[in-house]
């Protein structure tokens, strides 16, 4: 009886091994995205796009600021039951504490596009005064800008705070007058008490 | 669930009142920044109804400058704010408009869900009951102020303003009551 026997060498065997086993290594690779990662290029944005990301940001931080100042600025001039003086120190303060928190967001956009300390807080005094001239609401919507996830992040956060102050300012400016603080407490006085009996009336 | 309900009957609620408003306020009036009051709310309306949210800002605090007590468009803001999560400023707008008109059930309404919301049962509730002593009838008020007396404790007084609020509107179903852990692990001895 002749058996058939197919005969491999050792090495082609190892040849064989050797290729399925870097196969098997390749697939993986491209299930777990590392050739697609590998293969992406690295891109940087361009000095013109990071100057329409800072403008674009700028622009939403400036939206809160004159939105929420806008606010405080009509319910002042409603019809309040509290003083004049009054209310004009709480919209003061108000105001104080909406320009120092647009600072703090435009201050916070330079430092997250990497400018020095000193730059951050020249870009964002610049950027102020240029808002103040000529404010957002006189000017014409620019077409609208994607964001990246930090720049937006700051935004965000500008836009939820600043509506915070103009609404605290809101209920401060349009709570019920303030009734006449009960005089001081009772203090032992000097002064005889009053008779115990009741006093004639006319 | 409790929320639930609670959103359930506001948004019931308000959508009647906001017609009614509109109603009340006759046809719209000329457009611009000039006119009446009344032309100043109805431009607020239309753009409130249109979903354009700064312009019936703009519209309504307009009507505010021409009528400094108009109560219809203190409410309307209110109204905005608790639509854009601004509870602070709601608050705020409802009372004002209340201040106006104490009995306006509108605004004590909506301001009892935001002062329940807050935290503030005992107030929420005082305020359903205001609303329910102009409006007897109002099936919503019942309900929301039922479910402010559970958390409050008043059990029986609870079940009796739901019970009325579902004779009212069959609709309205009380939600069960949240059993605390104890009620449930040991069942009671009474029927």
């Amino acid at each position: 009886m002749n058996d058939a026997v197919v005969r491999i060498s050792r090495r082609s065997l190892l040849w064989a091994v050797g290729g399925l086993a870097a196969a098997l290594l390749l697939l993986a690779l491209v299930v777990t995205g590392v050739v697609a990662r590998a293969a992406d290029a690295n891109t940087v944005a361009s000095a013109s796009v990071m100057k329409t990301q800072q403008d674009a940001a700028e622009r939403d931080i400036e939206r809160a600021y004159e939105q929420a100042v806008t606010q405080v600025h009509k319910v002042r001039a409603l019809n309040l039951a509290i003083t004049a003086a009054q209310a004009d120190a709480i919209t003061l303060k108000a105001l104080n504490d909406l320009k120092a928190l647009r600072h703090s967001g435009l201050v916070s956009l330079g430092q997250v596009l990497g400018l020095a300390a000193a730059d951050g807080e020249a870009t964002a005094t610049a950027a102020e005064k240029r808002f103040d001239q000529a404010p957002l609401s006189a000017q014409p919507a620019p077409s609208p800008v994607l964001l990246a996830p930090r720049l937006y992040a700051i935004a965000a956060r500008m836009s939820e705070l600043a509506t915070q102050l103009s609404d605290q300012a809101t209920a401060a400016v349009t709570a019920p007058a303030a009734t006449p603080a009960p005089t001081a407490a009772p203090s032992p006085s000097r002064t005889p008490a009053p008779p115990a009996s009741p006093s004639g009336r006319p | 669930m409790f929320l639930y309900h609670r959103h359930h009957v506001v948004s019931r609620a308000i959508a009647p009142l906001f017609v009614a408003l509109i109603v009340s306020c006759g046809s719209p009036g000329t457009s611009g920044t000039t006119g009446t009051a009344e032309d100043a709310l109805s431009r607020g309306l239309q753009a409130h109804t249109a979903g354009k949210l700064d312009e019936a800002t703009n519209a309504y605090f307009e009507t505010l400058a021409k009528d400094p007590k108009n109560k219809f468009a203190f409410y309307n803001l209110g109204v905005i704010a608790q639509g854009q999560s601004r509870p602070v400023a709601a608050e705020s707008f409802y009372r004002l408009a209340i201040e106006q008109d104490a009995k306006m059930t509108s605004a004590l309404f909506n301001l009892a869900i935001l002062r329940g919301v807050a935290g503030a049962n005992q107030e929420s509730a005082d305020l359903y009951r205001r609303v329910i002593a102009v409006e007897p009838n109002n099936a919503a008020a019942h309900f929301n102020l039922g479910l402010v007396l559970r958390l409050l404790g008043q059990t029986a007084e609870a079940q009796q303003e739901l019970a009325t609020a579902q004779r009212l509107d069959a609709k309205l179903v009380a939600p069960s009551p949240s059993a605390s852990p104890a009620r449930q692990a040991s069942p009671s001895p009474t029927r």
